[in-house]
């Protein structure tokens, strides 16, 4: 037999210059052992054609010039929640994500991180050279303490920089990660743990076991300014003295944790509930009426103003409800806007509402003068205010609160304000409408329809007995 | 089918009948009940919801999605937006479909949470890094909200690139009744360009860096002209243009504003119209052109001109341009505009 | 001729980084002295002695610069 590599793209096509089969790393690059080491166990894994490899921007950036499988080269730091992504959409593919020191341990940590604390169903290699090569040999989150690299002159200072980033270590504190060991491509008898290791993890992935985290020890020759061979045991002889070999965790064996099922439907039952056969009838004649219905949270405000909205819907006209925004807000009034049209609503917001309703006394101060003329404004009874209303606004105070507890149900004083502006004619559309919307408003719990019907007779017969 | 929704909800539903396969999103007021409504309804359809740590890292997610050709939807609000450009550059750059909603709130920096459009330029001139564009569509309705959706999806697998839907907060918590799509939209083929984890698609690349100086240049040439193309996808709404001698612009909530003000001048007898760009990028130029040519010109918008500064870049004739704006979260006065076409008309603005 | 084994080193795709030099448990490969096109001082095989045992290859950073004949293994 001949031993050569495998999994490689025969020729790189899509790097450019003349050496089509030599790749761009330096001499001794580390990157090139680990290169084989993968792509060797992806052809023995037989799982080429349907894994997708994504590149991180370094030195590695390249890797879609040699491995035969897919490619996605990702933006620096991200390759991790690249793969996320395409993990989640391609949930039975082997998804391979390559990252350096300063992708995944600086700009990328985090990403990184949540990904191995999701359990994200990829192979994640780590490759630690303990500087940032492609950009000219700064100093990474796994630079040793006094070494010098470009961006510390004077030796790595830990009281300025902090201390060298122990991925393996941080990641085995979380939960979901399937497989986490730290390997070295240093020499032979550390390239073969490093190929069972990675061979390890491409397994899991081919069985799609979840989150496996391979960091791998790579000298980088140029910028440590040594020969391959002294950088090499440069590896073997400090940097493990902060990055310990070792397999820290393999639960290859476990049962594959499977998420929660949850029962499908389909878009028309996700989306339905609606109403068939409405549609909405364009009249001109139709004169635009803005409501503003107003009070604390509390009161049902914004539901009141629902019901009206929905009742216009089901009598074919255009509505919009909107709730209080911003300068509506102050106050800790809360309030909503519902316009309905013979045609497309503009404004959502009113100004100068033909109805107000207003529940408690901030909100009645806040809004009683921007009514406009011939408007009318109701308002609770109960409340107290010295203010002076606004000329030519039709002002009735009411005793929602009085009615509805009389009538079992305390908290429905905005239904009963609903049977007030019914009786008094100010909603623009029949009762039965109105009586609907409110029926379907308490769907949720159907319990809550006759009584609420209850405050809404006796706030109509108040009304047509109080007569003004 | 009939429904009264939330313009954010409406979103979602736009979504799902376009077709959305993955959903990856940061909560984020006033954007988060499209999160919601994802987060309730992918799973049942049997697609993806994933709350990502952060909105970088949704782009990226996105932009890994995309890679296999799936359908992906997030969305967010300007501080967001602003953690997610260097991801749309790369969806540009390696020419991925992506739909992006920016429920727009008042800025820079934190802001508030109320309505604003200054996220404009961020969108139509592109945030990101790079010869790019994004796709932007600027609904101004919850019917909008949902139709538009799917149209960004469509626009975004037609040319293989992030498409924005601009909206703002007053769109996104506003509602009013829409009709609910029949049909789900079926997947386009993107056996061509998509990374699936298969032989078929296996010597495609999902690349954005060229090495050669010549190959980037031709690379961006090719978006370039792709964008030109894109021209012809240019919507807008012409209301009551025609006879109107005071022509009010603005897009989505400013839009809607200034239609009524429209309604309200023509009561008083005073000939105005709304032109209301329904697509940002491609900016109907011509459409403009054709119904302000010689009239007298109002943008209203809820920023410090960045709409503005288009309309007049894009007029052909230099009219003279006057904008009412409101920011911080406050809309733009029906009355305010009145008053200013008013005083237009007597020469005096 | 004994059917022995032997590294095949492509000298167009060694780029002198001495990685297999030092790792060979017979001492077989050694620098050429020479150049190769592209200007890196290629390793050789010294003809004899080498046991097949693919250290070389596994040490070597790049993937098409040697490749390991060996007689009578099946596939590794």
């Amino acid at each position: 037999m001949i031993k050569r590599s495998t999994g490689l793209y025969e020729e790189f096509s899509r790097k450019e210059g003349t050496a089509s089969r030599a790749t761009h790393y330096c001499a001794g690059c580390g990157h090139g052992i680990i290169l084989k080491l993968i792509s060797e166990a992806m052809a023995d894994l037989d799982i080429q054609d349907d894994a997708v490899f994504i590149g991180p921007v370094g030195c590695a950036t390249f890797c879609y010039y040699y491995f035969d499988c897919g490619h996605i080269s990702a933006p620096h730091g991200r390759a991790s929640a690249v793969a996320t992504g395409i993990s989640r959409v391609l949930p039975d593919k082997p998804i391979i994500a390559y990252q350096g020191d300063g992708d995944l341990g600086a700009i990328g940590f985090n990403n990184a991180f949540q990904a191995a604390n999701r359990g994200d169903n990829f192979a994640l290699f780590f490759v630690n050279n303990a500087l940032y090569a492609m950009t000219g040999g700064q100093m990474a989150p796994t630079t040793l303490a006094g070494q010098v690299t470009t961006t510390t002159p004077f030796g790595r200072d830990v009281v300025k920089t902090g201390y060298p980033l122990k991925v393996c270590e941080v990641f085995e504190t979380l939960e979901a990660p399937v497989f986490i060991e730290r390997v070295s491509v240093a020499d032979t008898k550390r390239i073969m743990q490093a190929k069972k290791a990675i061979r390890k993890a491409l397994e899991i992935q081919k069985e799609k076991k979840g989150f496996a985290f391979v960091e791998i020890l790579s000298p980088c020759p140029n910028n440590m300014r040594v020969d391959p061979v002294k950088a090499a045991e440069a590896f073997t002889e400090i940097m493990e003295k902060t990055f310990p070999l070792g397999n820290f965790r393999d639960n290859s064996e476990k049962d594959i944790p499977m998420p929660a099922d949850v029962p499908l439907k389909t878009a028309s039952e996700i989306t339905g509930g609606g109403r068939e056969g409405i549609t909405t009838k364009n009249d001109p004649s139709f004169k635009e009426k803005k409501f503003k219905f107003s009070g604390f949270g509390g009161q049902g405000v914004l539901s009141l103003g629902l019901v009206v909205a929905e009742a216009a819907v089901s009598d074919g006209r255009y509505v919009s409800w909107m709730p209080s925004y911003g300068p509506e807000q102050r106050g800790g009034s809360a309030s909503c806007s519902v316009i309905v049209g013979g045609k497309e609503i503009g404004s959502p917001t009113i100004d100068d509402p033909d109805v107000l309703v207003a529940m408690n006394q901030p909100s009645l101060e806040r809004f009683a003068p921007s009514v406009k003329e011939g408007g009318t404004l109701l308002y609770e009874a109960s409340v107290k205010s010295g203010m002076e209303f606004p000329k030519g606004v039709r002002v009735i105070p009411f005793p929602a609160s009085a009615i509805a507890s009389e009538n079992g149900v305390p908290k429905a004083s905005n239904t009963a304000f609903l049977g007030a502006m019914t009786a008094l004619g100010l909603l623009p559309f029949g009762d039965g409408n109105v009586i609907d919307a409110l029926a379907e408003s308490f769907s949720p719990n159907p319990k809550l329809i006759e009584p609420n019907k209850k405050v809404f007779e006796a706030a109509r017969k108040w009304v047509s007995d109080n007569k003004q | 089918m009939r429904k009264f929704v939330k313009g954010n909800d409406a979103v979602m539903i736009g979504a799902i009948y376009a077709g959305v396969d993955a959903y990856f999103g940061y909560p984020i007021t006033p954007a988060s009940e499209i999160a919601h409504a994802a987060a309730e309804h992918l799973p049942r359809l049997g697609k993806e919801f994933l709350q990502a740590e952060c909105e970088t890292a949704s782009a990226n997610m996105m932009f890994g999605a995309a890679s296999a050709g799936k359908k992906v939807l997030s969305a967010s609000s300007g501080p967001g937006m602003s953690l997610m450009q260097e991801g749309i550059s790369y969806l540009a750059g390696a020419q991925l479909p992506a739909v992006i909603v920016d429920v727009m709130r008042a800025g820079p920096g934190l802001g508030n949470i109320w309505p604003e459009q200054g996220d404009y330029n961020q969108a139509v001139k592109g945030g990101g890094h790079g010869n790019y564009k994004n796709i932007v569509l600027a609904p101004a309705s919850v019917q909008e909200m949902c139709d538009l959706t799917i149209l960004a999806f469509d626009l975004a697998f037609k040319y293989r690139n992030p498409a924005i839907i601009l909206a703002d907060a007053a769109l996104g918590q506003m509602m009013e009744s829409i009709i609910i799509p029949e049909k789900v939209s079926d997947t386009p083929d993107t056996d061509e360009w998509a990374v699936k984890g298969d032989l078929k698609t296996k010597n495609n690349l999902i690349c954005s860096i060229r090495m050669d100086v010549d190959g980037q240049e031709m690379h961006n040439v090719i978006i370039n002209k792709k964008y030109d193309e894109m021209q012809c996808e240019a919507r807008a709404e012409s209301y009551l243009t025609k006879d109107a001698d005071v022509i009010i612009t603005g897009y989505g909530t400013s839009a809607r504003i200034a239609r009524s003000a429209v309604d309200a001048l023509r009561e008083k007898g005073i000939r105005a119209g709304l032109f209301r760009p329904i697509t940002l990028s491609p900016l109907p130029a011509k459409e403009l052109n054709a119904c302000a040519t010689g009239k007298k010109i109002i943008v209203t918008e809820m920023s410090n001109g960045q709409y503005r500064d288009d309309v007049i870049l894009n007029l052909n004739n230099k009219e003279k341009v006057v904008l009412v704006n409101r920011m911080g979260g406050n809309l733009p006065k029906v009355s305010v505009l009145m008053e200013t076409a008013e005083k237009m008309m007597e020469g005096k603005a | 001729m004994e059917d022995k084994p032997y590294p095949t080193i492509f000298e167009d795709e060694c780029k002198g980084c001495g990685r297999c030099i030092a790792a060979c448990p017979k001492s077989v490969l050694q620098s050429s002295g020479n150049l190769n096109k592209r200007g890196y001082v290629y390793a050789k095989y010294s003809g004899e002695g080498c046991s097949g045992c693919f250290i070389c290859f596994y040490n070597c950073p790049e993937p098409y610069a040697i490749e390991v004949y060996r007689p009578d293994k099946e596939a590794a």
